[in-house]
């Protein structure tokens, strides 16, 4: 069974577990081998967003609105579906500025106004002691629920054990213990807390198996699944109304939920923290832009079957949905689960308030005490610099915070968990227009970022918290009835007397209108300072810059190193001056150290005044640099046209790279031009000596019979005919291969006419058969022609065809069986074009070979060993000529089974594909495609 | 030119987020009936959510 001292033992050992966890992954970091460098742990930490609002408060929601608890978890994934471009850009500016906390971005990105980073850090705590107060609450009623098992008792019941009694505060300050010991490790709050970030890791694992377990367990094993489950509550009239969303949320509603927490999951602080500071490597926003999404999707999936589980099992009023988690197992008899329970609802709890707290340090530290205790002067500050105070006012805001939440659970209404979450989400989407706005819109100005923050929180402040307070007796109950001072128009819940919303609804829409219309308007309507102007271009334009570029640098004036140096150390100690300047100098020593009495480069007070952004925010850094310099103060105009020169740099450099691409591509083209000129130089001279070597071969056996003739005229008549015949022959080759030499020319320089008319290609097929009819029969070969009854007209040239059709038939007739020769002209239509075949049954053709016979004077080894039985002009001609007219000549055939040779001609009226050929072509291009 | 196709893909994902998330699209399938034994909302609505996430999954695949 389960015993006070064995709840208080586990969870004793599970937070010992997180201390260890920690301190082995600050010793790993330490060791230069991070643990928490990967989208995994990135991811994880992010869902430090799940807090036991999620995991308690959810069912107790879902209890009364059916699937209403989901915006809050639909909203981060849209806002990480674009995290690659808004979440990175964030990254990139806080990287680059060595920014910190959300309040020293704003107050970075509008000239380091330390007023503006103060009134963030005061809405900040004013909006998230109540949800620091909501998770030590889930604490300790799930404590001092547990501890009476197998009873269940309802929160209501419980009272306030004695404070010195109550698990919350230990807790509370175990947390405190643990955010002090692993928040506060370095004074440069841009270092990570690694050991922080893998405990909170961890605890993410934690509470997702805890709830997933405690889900499969009500609905597989209390139930029989989710079928059943669903079933039965189909049949139960209260739990099937939280079938549907309508009447009890209603679309508004749930829109602005779904907005609302678009906006928190950036600018709650805890997740600032772990989104942005604690990031390793901005791609890891790659994997969690997905992976926290599908965290969420998982730890949601069984809120709705929990709740319907508990309105069946217990009904409604007598346990609170709030604790239906932890209920549901102890009403089963399953201590140990129960105990599971308790400790993912414990790590739910401890990882959100150890990460706030520390986000709230640091922004109480650098934002809200150091600007102010600077400004005072330096007579508040000892002979150790600020480090030393710096970490203690971080130390101190922890407990006070958690304090704080502690007092404000103890004193505060008993409101349910969702509603006081809701309450504080609204309080940090008053950073929205500030935040987002100037990261994206160059002309937000501070004043226009100070007064939309005012008025946004003062609606904040009249419409949610006046209400809260005022129902738990702290203000007369009067003013939410008839208004302050009798003015019903500022009902604090129904403004202007707008009724009909929800009241985070109700706030939602009055202070977005307030704050982003003041920040719209403020800033339209101000003057910004030269260092606002500076500032805004950087934010805006930060993701056009590399990763490592350091900020704008805006600065002319005058500094001596020894100033600097001793800045440094006054506010870093010796050793943190030292690193820092060993920074500077670089890894390789690639920077030189400018010596003590120099005046320093600006590159130099720029990173002075970085590093100490670092440790001390943004606006104490710019405060204390101006303090040594002798800082020459420039002008709106000189500034504008500082950033015209940058952004006319960037311009020039960006249209410099464009020429340069554009330069090599015709670098490129020219070579490839260049070869091809070469390889037609080289082709022309192949020709030419082709030809040469081609007509030679007839000239000289005519005359070398000649010559017979010449030299013996008492030859007998027979052998002088015989002579003669061969000279006649060899002279009509030599005439066929010098007409076909002048006809490829034509064709190939574009001097050829062509007649594009339409043609019957049946009918010129049949004759071009019969011409060829002779050749045949003198070989003893057959010819069959098949052609369709109807072929439908194609556009050629009537002669050119037909001297395409002579030529292969010819073809043919050479090379068919010597025996037992066959050929075979056949014509099909199809797909808008019309095709011959001539099909011969001779020795066909290698694939090696197929290529090659459509080049000149190549024949192809088929007919090797005879005699040339054509001038090797025949097919390339072929080939041109259909290639002209936008068909296709091509030759399929295997060896000892013939060969076909194939064209293509388009049908009068359709267009082939390559469309006609222009007449301009190199002749180069018809080599290339044989 | 590579991230500019990628901004364009991950806004697109987002965009259909918020469409399937929203009025009217929600209104369409809050209705008092159960699909396969399960509420159609609930059912909707997880299945919406799981392609979104799919969406911008294969989006942001394409950064490496």
């Amino acid at each position: 069974m389960l015993t006070t001292w064995m709840i208080v033992a586990v969870a004793g050992a599970y937070l010992g577990l997180l201390f260890g966890i920690a301190r082995y992954a600050d010793r790993r970091a330490d060791a230069g081998r991070s643990l928490v460098s990967s989208g995994w742990v990135y991811a994880l930490s992010l869902a430090v967003y799940a807090t036991s609002w999620t995991y308690y408060g959810s069912v107790g929601r879902a209890a009364s609105t059916g699937v209403g608890f989901l915006p809050i978890y639909l909203g981060p994934t849209l806002t990480f579906a674009v995290g690659w471009l808004v979440v990175r850009k964030i990254i990139r500016v806080s990287r680059q500025r060595r920014i910190t906390s959300l309040a020293d971005f704003a107050s970075a990105r509008y000239g380091n106004s330390a007023l503006l980073g103060a009134l963030v850090t005061l809405v900040a705590v004013v909006g998230l002691v109540p949800y620091i107060a909501l998770q030590l609450k889930a604490v300790s009623n799930t404590f001092s629920i547990l501890r009476r098992y197998p009873e269940i008792t309802s929160p209501a019941q419980l009272g306030h054990p004695p404070v010195l009694q109550d698990t919350g505060l230990y807790v509370a300050l175990l947390l405190a213990l643990f955010a002090i010991l692993f928040g506060t490790r370095h004074l440069d709050a841009s270092e990570r807390h690694e050991g922080m970030v893998a405990a909170v890791a961890f605890e993410s694992i934690v509470k997702l198996v805890a709830f997933l377990t405690v889900g499969v367990f009500i609905t597989f094993t209390v139930f029989g699944g989710v079928g059943d489950l669903f079933g039965r509550a189909a049949r139960a009239p209260a739990t099937a109304a939280l079938f549907t969303l309508t009447p009890e949320t209603s679309y508004g509603t749930w829109m602005w939920l779904t907005v609302l927490s678009m906006l928190a999951v950036l600018l709650l602080p805890r997740q600032w923290q772990v989104a942005v500071v604690e990031n390793v490597d901005e791609r890891h926003v790659i994997r969690a832009s997905w992976l926290f999404p599908l965290y969420l999707l998982a730890i949601n999936v069984f809120v709705l079957p929990i709740a319907l589980a508990g309105l069946l099992r217990f009904g409604r009023g007598s346990v609170d949905p709030d604790t239906f988690v932890l209920a549901l197992p102890m009403a089963e008899g399953q201590p140990l689960l129960a105990l599971i329970v308790f400790i993912g609802g414990l790590s739910a709890s401890t990882a959100m308030v150890i990460v706030e707290t520390v986000a709230l340090a640091t922004m109480v530290s650098n934002s809200l005490i150091l600007p102010g205790l600077l400004r005072g002067g330096a007579r508040y500050l000892g002979r150790q610099g600020v480090g030393g105070l710096a970490l203690a006012v971080r130390r101190v805001t922890i407990v006070a915070v958690v304090l704080l939440g502690y007092t404000y659970f103890r004193f505060a209404g008993e409101a349910s968990l969702v509603s006081i979450g809701l309450v504080s989400f609204a309080a940090v989407a008053q950073f929205a227009p500030a935040i987002l706005g100037g990261l994206y819109w160059r002309d937000g100005s501070r004043a226009g970022a100070l007064a939309g923050l005012v008025g946004g929180f003062a609606v904040w402040v009249h419409t949610l918290l006046v209400p809260d307070l005022a129902r738990a007796g702290y203000l007369p109950l009067d003013v939410l009835e008839r208004g302050p001072w009798g003015i019903t128009l500022l009902r604090p819940e129904r403004l202007l007397g707008l009724g009909g919303l929800d009241r985070i609804s109700h706030a939602m829409l009055w202070s977005m209108i307030v704050n982003v219309g003041l920040y719209v308007a403020v800033s339209l309507a101000s003057r910004r300072s030269p260092a606002e102007y500076a500032e805004a271009a950087a934010f805006v334009d930060a993701l056009r810059q590399p990763a490592d570029a350091a900020g704008a640098r805006l600065w002319r004036g005058s500094a001596r190193v020894a100033d600097l140096r001793g800045l440094l150390q006054r506010y870093l100690g010796p050793d943190g001056a030292h690193d820092a300047l060993a920074r500077y100098a670089g890894a390789g020593g690639t920077t030189r150290l400018p010596g003590d009495d120099e005046t320093a480069d600006d590159e130099f007070v720029h990173h002075v005044e970085t590093v100490l952004a670092g440790a001390l925010g943004t606006a104490s850094a710019r405060v204390l640099v101006a303090s040594v310099a002798h800082e020459e103060s420039l002008g709106v105009g000189e500034v504008i046209q500082i950033l015209d020169e940058t952004s006319q740099v960037r311009a020039y450099s960006r249209e410099l790279e464009r020429k340069s691409a554009e330069l090599e591509a015709a670098t490129a083209e020219l070579r490839a031009a260049n070869d091809r000129l070469r390889e037609l130089d080289r082709m022309k001279d192949d020709f030419v000596s082709t030809v040469t070597h081609e007509l030679r071969t007839p000239l000289t056996s005519i005359r070398a019979f000649s010559e017979i003739l010449l030299d013996n005229p008492d030859l007998d008549a027979a052998d002088r005919r015989r002579y003669l015949e061969i000279v006649v022959a060899e002279t009509a080759r030599l005439t066929r291969l010098i007409n076909q030499v002048l006809d490829l020319a034509k064709i190939e320089s574009g001097a050829a006419e062509w007649r594009i008319g339409e043609v019957d290609l049946a009918t010129l097929v049949r004759d071009a058969a019969a011409e060829a009819r002779q050749l045949f029969s003198g070989k003893g070969a057959q010819l069959e022609v098949r052609v369709p009854a109807a072929v439908p007209p194609v556009a050629a040239d009537t002669d050119r065809v037909m001297q395409v059709l002579l030529n292969l038939l010819a073809n043919a007739a050479t090379y068919c069986d010597p025996r037992h020769g066959e050929a075979l002209v056949e014509v099909y239509v199809a797909d808008g074009t019309a095709r011959v075949d001539v099909h011969d049954n001779g020795p066909g053709i290698a694939p090696d070979q197929e290529a090659v016979i459509f080049e000149r004077f190549r024949q192809g080894d088929r007919a090797a060993g005879s005699r040339p039985a054509g001038t090797g002009l025949g097919l390339p001609i072929s080939r041109e000529i259909i290639q002209r007219m936008g068909g296709r000549l091509w030759v399929s055939s295997a060896p000892g089974q013939g060969a076909t040779f194939s064209f293509t001609l388009p049908l009068s009226g359709e267009v082939a594909p390559g469309g006609r050929r222009p007449a301009t072509r190199l002749p180069r291009e018809s080599g290339a495609e044989s | 030119m590579a991230d500019d196709s990628r901004r364009a893909h991950l806004v697109a994902a987002a965009s259909v987020g918020f469409l399937l998330f929203g009025y009217p699209l929600l209104a369409v399938f809050d209705v008092p009936a159960t699909v396969l034994g399960v509420p159609v909302l609930w059912a909707y609505l997880f299945l919406a959510w799981a392609a979104v996430v799919a969406l911008v999954a294969l989006a942001v695949r394409r950064v490496d």
